[in-house]
């Protein structure tokens, strides 16, 4: 790559190939750094190394065929050099994330390569300082966000990467040292920031000083501070999202990276909230209990209780979430089951089951891209031959807009689906996963065929009859759909949602005395024996939705007087005379 | 038989807010406004007028003529056929207002408020 550094005819200080130079050369002293590991580390990710060289290739070829020949053509040939700017960064922070072993070594000089040549006069001072300060700030940054209320200058920071942007760590450091010994004013701040090279300089020996002071009151300070849970959090998915934007120019992360934006960036229903009485509360049987329930048929809000209670004992339980995410969105609890699912993918983030009924849910609450996303990390888990090979033929992903999303989600389970077409052999969740791709784009009668073929495989599945009758219910097929969720009911008495969905059908064609009673009867089964019956809805978990919707149907009934009882914490018996459920 | 498909809508609109009172005097007090409604449909050359009032204590929607806009914040004009995409939640409000179907005259950040409306009417989803 030298090759260009003699400068050619063209070069000239405007020309890009100047910084396309400056990128390859700092590309080639890597290479020198560790001579002995890229043999190494080609072995270990020789599929995208080889995707990347033959873009790379590709490029290089086009710029030694264009450029000799037609040197007046610079201009234009400079987009070729455009894209190979954009092409090496991604080549070295491919190299920063593959080669693992020897990662730690690079990262060290990587940020002060990074640095623009004005900065070079003083960045080996900086690194130093950065050295020096680093490790008690990110020590003392949870705290430090949540007390000086860096919410905006944090969101900053997610954008740059460490160190890539000095100016950020002086304001950062600056902060802190405001934080410690309260010795800089806003004002210092405004001028620091616009202080030339030199002052820099001597800005950080300053700040050196007065770090090593402070840093003995910093530390001491910090177990003072009781950093809100809350603004933990906060802290971390920031801390998470840098990470992430870090890695974003790989292209094999780029795929990954569609979980991370749609999944997790999406509005955040924050941490489950427990039911303040269980009864199975300190028993240390309480999964078991849960699944014995389940299977016994009993109401699904004390399996629930059961499962909260096994969490409350062990709060990485991953089973007794995901149990307890099920159980909730069968319950017509989604926002409880959503949090409960996004919790159990949180300590397993491979959990097949838990990624199936979590994009399910994010269906029925709209966040399509969170669902496809979801869905992706679903086939890539359960299929990777399928989603690598897509990745090799197509590794660059341009757009991410919703239908490109859907499109390429729906191609993967469209492959994986392909690989047993008929008969025993159907892969019913592949089936149910494109089912559910279908319906995002109502597309109901492909859907509908979908869980159908998923019924052949497991015809016991309450859960895929009552997707059938919804999938039915919401082509207009109401009669229909009413059948399937009765199938589903015969299955499994308890389950809400399907009693839910009958409602919301009898509405549909007109039966509105019998949508109250499925209403009714839904409700009457978050009812837990043992509770006291005047509060008995009166729970942390309340299901709005099946409220909603026994509005709808006493307002269709003109029955302003039942309207007015409805409320979380009414008393179900007093509709007993007039309805059966 | 009415040409506008939306007047089933406005109808039940108009039953919601006679029947629901806790739902009507909550969205008075969220809105505090009158919003008069000119819909267009390619079946008929009148078109029809709706006056939704959500400022009085008891708030109605009754059916309204052109010129009666004194006393109105917003006036919303848009088709028969778009109103009911809106309704059955097929459409977004804001890309309807960017493709310029949907337009508003007045205090456009009363807008909102209709959302919460049609949202009352809109049909119940199964879900999955």
């Amino acid at each position: 790559m030298s090759l260009f550094g003699g400068g050619s005819e063209c070069s000239t200080g405007s020309n890009p190939l100047a910084q396309f130079n400056k990128h390859s050369q700092q590309d080639r002293t890597l290479q020198h750094a560790q001579p002995g590991s890229s043999a190494q580390h080609q072995q270990m990710n020789i599929r995208s190394e080889m995707a990347m060289n033959a873009q790379d290739q590709g490029h290089m070829n086009r710029f030694f065929n264009a450029g000799p020949q037609h040197p007046a053509a610079a201009p234009q040939d400079s987009f070729n050099f455009q894209g190979m700017r954009t092409q090496l960064p991604h080549v070295m922070s491919q190299q920063q994330h593959s080669q693992s072993n020897w990662s730690q070594e690079f990262h060290q000089p990587a940020p002060q390569q990074m640095h623009s040549p004005t900065a070079n006069a003083w960045s080996g001072e900086f690194q130093q300082q950065r050295a020096n300060t680093v490790s008690p700030l990110s020590a003392n940054s949870g705290s430090l966000m949540s007390s000086s209320g860096l919410g905006s200058s944090a969101s900053m920071m997610m954008r740059s990467r460490m160190g890539y942007n000095p100016m950020l760590n002086q304001m950062r450091q600056s902060q802190s040292q405001q934080q410690g010994v309260q010795s800089m004013n806003a004002d210092a701040q405004m001028t620091s920031a616009t202080m030339d090279a030199s002052e820099w300089e001597d800005k950080f020996k300053e700040l050196d000083q007065q770090m090593n002071q402070t840093e003995q009151t910093k530390t001491e300070e910090k177990d003072e501070i009781i950093i809100d849970d809350k603004h933990k959090a906060d802290f971390e998915e920031i801390w998470e999202s840098m990470k992430n934007q870090d890695m974003e120019n790989t292209y094999s992360n780029q795929w990954e990276k569609d979980f991370e934006t749609y999944a997790q960036n999406r509005r955040n229903y924050g941490q489950y909230s427990f039911e303040k009485t269980n009864q199975f509360l300190h028993n240390p049987d309480a999964y078991e209990i849960g699944l014995i329930l389940m299977e016994n048929g009993a109401k699904l809000s004390e399996a629930a209780l059961a499962f909260e209670a096994a969490i409350q004992e062990n709060p990485n339980h991953i089973e007794a979430w995901l149990k307890l995410g099920e159980v909730q969105t069968s319950n017509e609890k989604e926002i409880a089951g959503l949090t409960a699912l996004e919790k159990c993918l949180t300590l397993d983030p491979t959990n097949l089951s838990a990624l199936m009924t979590l994009a399910i849910s994010y269906i029925n609450e709209g966040y399509d891209n969170a669902a496809f996303a979801t869905l992706e990390r679903w086939i890539e888990t359960k299929y990777p031959q399928i989603t690598s090979r897509a990745r090799q033929t197509n590794p660059v992903i341009s757009d991410e807009d919703r239908f490109t999303l859907h499109k390429r989600v729906i191609e993967l389970y469209l492959q994986a689906a392909q690989l047993s077409p008929s008969g025993a052999n159907i892969d019913a969740d592949v089936q149910m996963g494109l089912g559910v791709l279908f319906y995002a784009n109502e597309e109901f009668d492909k859907t509908i065929d979908c869980f159908k073929a998923a019924l052949s495989v497991r015809p016991d599945d309450e859960l895929l009859w009552n997707r059938l009758g919804a999938s039915l219910a919401n082509s207009n097929r109401s009669e229909e759909a009413i059948q399937a969720y009765l199938e589903a009911l015969r299955l499994k008495p308890s389950f809400v949602r399907a009693r839910y969905n009958l409602g919301v059908s009898s509405i549909n064609i007109g039966c509105y005395k019998e949508a109250a009673e499925h209403l009714l009867g839904a409700l009457s089964m978050h009812d837990v024996e043992g509770n006291g019956t005047a509060t008995n809805l009166a729970y942390v978990n309340q299901s709005t939705s099946i409220l909603e919707t026994l509005k709808r149907a006493f307002l269709a009934m003109n029955r302003r007087d039942l309207l007015e009882k409805v409320k979380p914490t009414m008393n179900l018996d007093q509709f007993r005379g007039e309805f059966n459920f | 038989m009415s040409t506008f498909k939306s007047d089933a809508t406005f109808d039940q609109i108009a039953k919601v807010l006679s029947t629901d009172k806790q739902l009507a005097k909550k969205l008075a007090k969220q809105t505090q406004s009158v919003i008069l409604f000119h819909i267009k449909s390619k079946k008929s050359s009148q078109p029809k007028h709706w006056k939704l009032d959500l400022k009085s204590d008891s708030p109605s929607l009754i059916s309204a003529k052109d010129n009666d806009s004194s006393s109105v914040d917003l006036e919303i004009s848009v088709s028969d056929l778009d109103f009911k995409k809106l309704v059955d939640g097929k459409a977004n409000a804001q890309k309807l207002f960017l493709g310029g179907k949907l337009k508003v005259k007045g205090d456009v950040s009363k807008a909102g408020a209709i959302e919460k409306v049609l949202s009352s009417v809109r049909p119940v989803k199964a879900k999955l």
